[in-house]
């Protein structure tokens, strides 16, 4: 029986390289409990955590010194709110 | 034992006089409390925090709104009308900031703003803490 987690999962076709395929067996050969859908989806999760750092990446870039005017307004509240939260703590 | 002037155990909550109290999702101005002459000011954001907690508590979580922003994993875009803005906006997830009540002015702006909008904060700003978050598919 499926469980729900496994029940939403989608399977998909893909052509991949046999060297890579090879390393994944021979993984999960030595790993038991594990299967190639497990190790691809951490494949996966690699590379989107990387996408995504390149994407925060490009976004940092693209911001710095733009919108100054709110945020220097910003920073001018946040700073007014950081010293009245601790600034009166010994 | 009595530990303060009105006895009692515990401390009281403290209840702030700001009415009526941000719901979540709202758009709210924020502004320097005893500085309206601040050029920069009011900024709007969007309340983040638990109702139950704008409803007790005397500090807020939000979100600050910004008029234009690059695409990225932490800016979510608030399109014109969305909680009752007047122009295409972003929203600035990697800056939420937690503020006394008494930094919000006007407000709410407009109704609250769809469960969608929100979910996608709560993604931008799991984003900005460093976890790794896909968009839904």
């Amino acid at each position: 029986m499926l469980s729900a987690k496994r029940a939403t999962r989608v399977k998909v076709g893909a052509t991949l390289d046999p060297d890579l395929v090879a390393a994944v067996d021979l993984y999960v050969a030595g790993n038991p409990g594990l299967d190639r859908s497990t190790v691809i989806d951490d494949a996966l999760r690699l590379w989107h955590a990387r996408q995504q750092e390149l994407a925060m990446e490009r976004q940092l870039l693209e911001d710095a010194g733009r919108y100054d005017a709110e945020r220097s307004g910003w920073k001018t509240v946040r700073k007014e709110a950081v010293k009245r939260r601790f600034g009166a703590r010994p | 034992m009595e530990d303060g002037p009105e006895g009692g155990g515990e401390a009281p909550l403290r209840r702030p006089a700001v009415t009526p109290w941000p719901r979540r999702g709202e758009i709210w101005s924020v502004r320097l409390p005893g500085q309206p002459s601040d050029p920069h000011q009011p900024r709007p954001a969007l309340v983040l925090s638990d109702d139950v907690r704008n409803r007790l508590a005397d500090d807020v979580i939000v979100v600050p709104i910004f008029t234009r922003g690059a695409e990225g994993p932490t800016h979510v875009p608030l399109p014109r009308g969305a909680g009752g803005v007047k122009r295409d906006s972003v929203l600035f997830c990697e800056e939420l900031t937690t503020l006394d009540r008494d930094f919000l002015g006007s407000g709410p702006w407009g109704a609250a703003v769809g469960s969608d909008l929100m979910a996608a904060v709560a993604r931008a700003v799991r984003r900005a803490i460093g976890e790794t978050v896909p968009e839904p598919g």
